[in-house]
């Protein structure tokens, strides 16, 4: 079975303080720490599983600055094959619809039985990548994917819809698949194979490898905090008069 | 511009590392304390990793990588757990090492030693740094060509989780390091109760007759002096980059609390006092991350270490404990509390600083070194 991962390198800012930067566009990366993109993490391991289970090749591949390629590294070193970056530094303003399209044409050429993405990328939360791709390879295509099977030429997927519901699908492949947090536990990489893959090849392809035009369909104008409301209200007093506050705002909302 | 320039390979073990600790240690740190032992879990996945044999070379099972890799896990495991960065530290500097002795072509039943290491085998040290100690521990009964020994020796680091054991044994003309392996049936282990570094696995071990196998000897010399020296550098420096990582956990705790407890109207990270804390601690991060890896990159070159590690280990550790005293001070009385890490930072630092020689010794060997 041959498998396609596409992985993203993200700033980790769960628990960092975002600072926008100068040009009001972009946050300020020198302070934050980058890995893998959290569902990416997972689809690289759904894929690895699936290479234990049916054998073939694990095809890795990110559109990102120099330092992807410690993501792509790491990919190698758990278990994947191929690693491809395409020069994001080539290729100026992406959107989803763009990086759709460079992924698409950086693998027009590597067949593939299933194709993995992460359901959403952190720092951008487009959602896009995946379902976009997978209509300009003309490949059926599942999001939020929490579970995978295959059975001959057709998988068989599970999708997590909101209220709890979990929608069932049967497909043919190739597919494409935008996997859901929580499919499988991702592993972490043995220092043995960090150092065989550190030494391992990862193919370059920038603007003159993908010399189409690429256009964005969105610009992005300006990232910013949104500014602090006042919808709380800091009562004082003794506790009778905080007590009194408390019930007459109760009744002002209509609460009982 | 750091002059500390780490390769990719070495940022990559940080990095992947780093992750486990986040996402495995971290959230149970706590109870690791209060458990006094490492769980299965966390040892199971740092086997998994190839931490137990990452300096081994790949052809006895381990990861093969250098020493300052090996600083670069012990510093990111130290920041969340002190006590496992100890024992991934024993194994690979003090075992494993005394197992190769620099040699590579090792016969097989040192082969099979060094694979159980590397494949996960927590392994125990009896640490001595003289005759005296020595003669405390184990003494050698023969009977024909079957070696015993037997006798007790109170501090073995990692020992409650071992199953493999280098202890040392006093005969009346030398001191030798013999490995053995775990046999409940010849082998009594208690626990010792330490100040920190309480997960660690530190216990007695008392041996009733235990029958030494083939080719058990590791390293045999005159006194403790030749059989430990050729250990003690890279754990040195082992123990540096523990210290660091606990320096950067006091570092950490300290800054994230004084953004957050106010008083007088103010977070306490405005006052002036408290900033002059935050910056020595800053400072001797710093400071300990030069030092260690300045003795981590000539042992990986293969220079002479030995006074940069001496050094690496007196600075570095002196600098961990002053660093988690005045985290606790940031903190208040709740930096005494369990509640906060910093006072598990400051019995960790404690304990690493009297591993190895005392800090008088130390000063002593570095002054000879500048006067000779």
């Amino acid at each position: 079975m041959d498998l396609i991962v596409c992985l993203k390198r993200v700033p980790q800012t769960a628990e960092a303080e975002v600072q926008i930067g100068p040009s009001g566009k972009e946050i300020v990366r020198d302070r934050l720490t980058f890995d893998m993109n959290e569902a990416d993490s997972y689809a690289l391991e759904e894929a690895i599983l699936l290479k234990e289970k049916f054998g073939g090749t694990i095809t890795v591949i990110s559109l990102g600055l120099p330092d992807a390629e410690d993501t792509l590294r790491i990919a190698l070193a758990k278990g994947a094959d191929h690693a491809i970056r395409i020069k994001a530094e080539d290729f100026g303003e992406l959107d989803g619809f763009k990086t759709a399209s460079l992924l698409k044409d950086a693998l027009v050429n590597v067949k593939f039985d299933v194709l993995l993405t992460g359901c959403v990328a952190t720092d951008d939360s487009l959602y896009q990548v995946g379902p976009v791709l997978a209509e300009l390879l003309g490949a059926p295509h599942a999001t939020l994917v929490g579970k995978i099977e295959i059975a001959g030429e057709k998988a068989h997927v599970n999708r997590e819809l909101e209220g709890g519901l979990i929608e069932h699908l049967e497909m043919s492949l190739p597919a494409v698949f935008a996997v859901q947090t929580g499919i499988n536990e991702p592993r972490y990489a043995s220092l043995i194979a960090i150092r065989r893959a550190a030494g391992k090849e990862i193919k370059l392809l920038g603007k003159d490898d993908i010399p189409s035009e690429h256009r964005v369909n969105s610009t992005l104008e300006k990232l910013f905090v949104p500014p602090a409301g006042k919808r709380a209200e800091i009562m004082t007093g003794t506790a009778d008069e905080v007590s009194a506050r408390t019930a007459s705002l109760i009744k002002e909302k209509g609460l009982i | 511009m750091s002059i500390i320039r780490l390769s990719n390979e070495q940022n990559l073990v940080r990095g992947e590392v780093r992750k486990f600790v986040t996402g495995e240690l971290e959230p149970i740190a706590a109870d690791i304390e209060r458990d006094r032992a490492v769980s299965a879990h966390i040892l199971e996945g740092i086997a998994r990793m190839g931490l137990f044999g990452l300096i081994v070379p790949e052809q006895y099972g381990g990861a093969g990588l250098d020493i300052t890799s090996l600083c670069v896990a012990l510093e990111e495991l130290a920041k969340s757990c002190a006590s496992l960065a100890l024992m991934v530290a024993v194994n690979n500097c003090l075992v494993a090492q005394a197992i190769l002795k620099g040699d590579l072509d090792l016969g097989q039943v040192h082969r099979e030693y060094l694979k159980r290491l590397a494949g996960g085998a927590v392994c125990g040290y009896a640490p001595f740094t003289d005759v005296d100690t020595a003669v405390q521990s184990y003494g050698l009964e023969s009977e024909g060509d079957q070696h015993y020994l037997t006798g007790k020796c109170d501090v073995v680091l990692a020992g409650m989780l071992a199953e493999l054991f280098v202890v040392p044994v006093k005969t009346s003309e030398s001191i030798a390091l013999h490995l053995l392996v775990r046999d409940a049936s010849v082998m009594n282990t208690y626990p010792v109760r330490t100040m920190g570094m309480r997960s660690a696995g530190t216990c007695g071990v008392e041996l009733k007759r235990a029958p030494l196998a083939e080719q058990s000897c590791l390293l045999c010399g005159h006194d403790g002096h030749d059989v430990s020296l050729p250990l003690h550098g890279t754990a040195r420096i082992a123990y540096s980059a523990i210290a660091l990582g606990i320096t950067e956990a006091s570092l950490d705790a300290a800054a994230k609390y004084s953004k957050q407890r106010r008083q007088f109207g103010r977070a306490i990270c405005e006052f002036p006092m408290v900033r002059e804390m935050l910056a020595g601690i800053k400072t001797c991060v710093e400071e300990s991350r030069l030092l260690v890896y300045d003795a981590a990159s000539r042992a990986d070159a293969g220079e002479d270490h030995g006074a940069a590690a001496r050094i690496a280990f007196l600075r570095s550790c002196e600098g961990a404990v002053c660093s988690a005293l005045n985290a606790i001070q940031i903190h208040g009385g709740y930096g005494y509390t369990r509640d906060y890490p910093v006072e598990r930072h400051f019995r960790d630092a404690k304990s690493l600083q009297l591993l190895g020689e005392v800090p008088a010794d130390l000063k002593n060997k570095i002054a000879e070194e500048i006067l000779t």
